[in-house]
């Protein structure tokens, strides 16, 4: 309160000057306006970071400098792993019908994961760009405990399934009440974006091999994605 | 694995195009509203088309890349491209047609060449510079879903979907399908297009201070200016306003472009006989619609900002069919689009049926009173408008006080706390003050600027109520973001009342 006090008395000070030289107003004018703005300037310089997380943005991308060590916003990146190439996922799409009046019970909740697995989890990675081939091969297929070992935490996507609704084509009222779920229940659970890159050339927008992308069921609701190369899973994953 | 290893890999593979891509946009956007400036606005000098070239462009874009999306055209690059092209030809045909002015004029009407491509290498300059990322940016989740996720989605899918869900009844079109331009053309991120129109917006702000320090003492004329042009840099509220990569900053760019042309027809008939200015405010006929595309709540502001504008001696025709009604059809269409043909209704939404039907209404009510009664009834009562429209605020907020007191308080309280302690906007309300009590000398006039600024506050007060939630306290705030929007324009307003006094001073 102080310092907007300090303020108003400067510019209370200006008027009285203004009012009783005449003459040295043109000096008066600029310095209150460049006094104000080094007020202001000190002000910002001392609080924006503290204020508004700001981050360098010469890389180009969507994904910041930051983000790999934050693990923030994986869905910023992956469009540039998977853009124009094969990816291969679990062909386990559930369709699904249930009705929303039924009293007394949220089936939202009950059919949550059958919302977003496998359609939303393909829809969206088409989204991205990639040219999704949905395998029966891969339905059984399970990533045991040193496999998952390898992978490195890309970071947290509950906004990102919240958002992959809108890529698929379930009723609209359902996809309501399930970005809305995301929200305000299951964004405590944290769910995540694993990656194993053996070769890193192979994630990068001019790599030309295929990748495997996994969604591993975790605990409660939500499933974390796995996301490898297919020379990879053929080697160390396929049964 | 090493993350930043896969990183530094993408980012060598990316950067140098994405870059070159996004400069080209940016350019190409500048170019695209140059034209559509030099023909709306023949008259208007190099300089200042240069400056709205680019807000402009946006605009322009914003409007033609809408109407395809409600009129369930497949959005692609090529129907983009060919429907922007359209719009301008449009206007290229109506002004060589309709238009008095030789034709050599509409493109380069000062006839130097060195001054031209000064300028050009100028352009050419901010736009690398725009794109450079040496400029911090903030991002948060709006940033990353809303204008990012959401326009990458329009690209793919090419139309409206139902699916899209919360992205159609809580998110800004217009700021949405700018920001599909890094999908459209092969780039990743936008923020060089935010920073341009910043850069443009500044030198607007100048221009628009340059304007009203009437002073024989060249040097004083620049450095003021420039002095008020800093104030507003160092502001806290502004920093947040334009490093934040969402729909605010180009909400209050397009905002205080919209009030400052007319002003600027206000300040310089008072001024100097100029009719040439007059030709400024056909870019508004663009530069409105687009504003009520901006947020999801435009239109509502476009309605109070027609009403406000009708306070000003500006031709009804105008006011009506160059802005209101342009407007209507735009949000006219969008809610027909989504409510009955499409038919969203999701139970959780920002923009549900009854509201945008009262914003219509709202819009509707505003062309009634142009229509019927402007400048026909009431004429006394007409001469004191702005007053008339505050205290028509003042009772609407005395009447959402009175239909909910605790929610009101709340609110209020949370704006007060914003503004005072939590919201990031800094020493800026004590310096605006500070500005006004230095200005009580002159014959103090509530102006068109200080009704907008002032108004601006009762208008968000009551508009967040249609949010049907209480506000909170914090800088990220929905309701303290959409305060922040006023930022510009407020702090020119109180600088329109200082540097006059150096006129006073001369004498």
């Amino acid at each position: 309160m102080m310092k907007h006090l300090l303020i108003l008395l400067t510019g209370m000070a200006a008027l009285f000057l203004l009012l009783w030289k005449n003459k040295y107003k043109t000096w008066i004018l600029p310095a209150i306006l460049l006094l104000f703005a080094g007020a202001n300037l000190y002000l910002s310089v001392r609080d924006l970071p503290g204020t508004l997380p700001l981050t360098d943005s010469t890389n180009q991308l969507l994904y910041q400098p930051g983000y790999p060590e934050e693990g923030a916003y994986p869905d910023a990146v992956l469009p540039l792993m998977v853009k124009n190439k094969t990816v291969h996922t679990r062909n386990d799409i559930e369709h699904f019908e249930f009705d929303m009046n039924i009293p007394g019970r949220n089936p939202w909740e009950v059919k949550l994961k059958e919302i977003y697995h496998g359609m939303n989890a393909a829809n969206l990675l088409s989204v991205m760009g990639a040219d999704v081939v949905m395998e029966d091969a891969l339905n059984d297929v399970v990533l045991s405990a040193d496999v998952k070992r390898k992978f490195t935490d890309l970071g947290i996507s509950n906004d990102m399934y919240r958002f992959s609704n809108a890529a698929n084509d379930i009723p609209e009222l359902y996809g309501n009440y399930f970005h809305y779920y995301y929200v305000y229940t299951v964004r405590g659970e944290e769910m995540h974006v694993y990656l194993y890159a053996d070769d890193p050339a192979v994630f990068t927008p001019e790599g030309t091999g295929e990748l495997v992308a996994l969604w591993e069921d975790k605990e409660g609701y939500g499933e974390d994605l796995y996301l490898m190369s297919k020379d990879f899973y053929d080697r160390e994953v396929a049964p | 694995m090493n993350l930043s290893v896969l990183t530094d890999l993408i980012v060598s593979q990316v950067s140098a195009w994405a870059y070159c891509r996004q400069v080209l946009t940016v350019l190409a956007v500048f170019l695209y509203g140059y034209v559509c400036v030099s023909f709306l606005c023949p008259s208007c000098k190099i300089i200042r088309r240069a400056v709205l070239a680019f807000p402009a462009g946006l605009g322009l874009f914003s409007v033609s890349a809408f109407l395809l999306l409600v009129l369930s055209v497949p959005y692609n690059v090529i129907s983009v491209v060919t429907m922007c092209v359209l719009a301008e030809a449009g206007i290229v045909f109506c002004a060589v047609r309709f238009g008095k002015t030789d034709k050599k004029a509409y493109i380069a009407p000062d006839q130097d060449l060195k001054k031209m491509l000064l300028l050009l290498a100028v352009v050419v300059l901010a736009a690398a510079f725009a794109c450079s990322g040496v400029l911090k940016i903030s991002l948060s989740n709006d940033s990353v879903y809303n204008y990012s996720f959401y326009p990458r989605l329009l690209v793919y899918f090419g139309k409206l979907r139902v699916n899209y869900d919360v992205f159609l009844t809580d998110v800004g079109q217009g700021t949405a399908l700018i920001n599909t331009l890094p999908f459209l053309f092969g780039f990743e991120e936008s923020f060089g297009l935010q920073h341009m129109l910043n850069f443009s917006f500044l030198a607007a702000f100048w221009m628009a201070l340059y304007e009203r320090t009437d002073t024989e003492k060249k040097a004083l004329r620049i450095l003021l200016p420039c002095a008020g042009v800093l104030l507003l840099l160092s502001a806290l509220p502004y920093l947040i306003l334009s490093k934040w990569i969402l729909a605010n900053d180009y909400f209050a760019v397009f905002m205080f472009l919209c009030t400052v042309l007319i002003d600027d027809v206000r300040y310089r008939d008072g001024v100097q006989e100029n009719t040439d200015m007059h030709e400024e405010l056909r870019l508004l006929w663009i530069l409105v619609p687009a504003l009520s595309l901006l947020r999801i709540e435009g239109g509502v502001f476009v309605a109070f900002f027609v009403l406000c504008a009708s306070t000003q001696r500006l031709g009804s025709r105008d006011l009506v069919f160059g802005m209101l009604v342009p407007s209507m059809i735009l949000q006219g269409l969008y809610t027909f689009r989504i409510f009955c043909t499409m038919e969203i209704t999701a139970p959780y939404a920002f923009l549900t049926p009854k509201k945008a039907g009262m914003m219509l209404l709202l819009m509707a009510f505003v062309l009634l009173y142009l229509l019927f009664v402007r400048n026909r009834r009431f004429l006394k009562i007409q001469s004191h408008l702005g007053l008339l429209i505050i205290a028509a605020l003042c009772l609407i907020n005395l009447l959402l006080l009175i239909r909910d007191p605790g929610a009101y308080f709340g609110n209020l309280k949370a704006f007060l706390d914003n503004l005072l302690y939590r919201g990031g906007w800094g020493l800026l309300p004590a310096t605006v003050v500070a500005l006004y009590l230095v200005s009580i000398r002159r014959s103090f006039r509530f102006g068109y600027t200080d009704l907008m600024a002032f108004g601006y506050f009762l208008y968000v007060l009551a508009v967040s109520f249609m949010r049907e939630g209480d506000l909170h306290p914090g800088v990220g705030d929905s309701g303290n973001r959409v305060l922040l929007q006023v930022v510009p324009l407020l702090l020119f307003a109180a600088l329109s009342h200082v540097l006059p006094l150096i006129k006073e001073q001369d004498r």
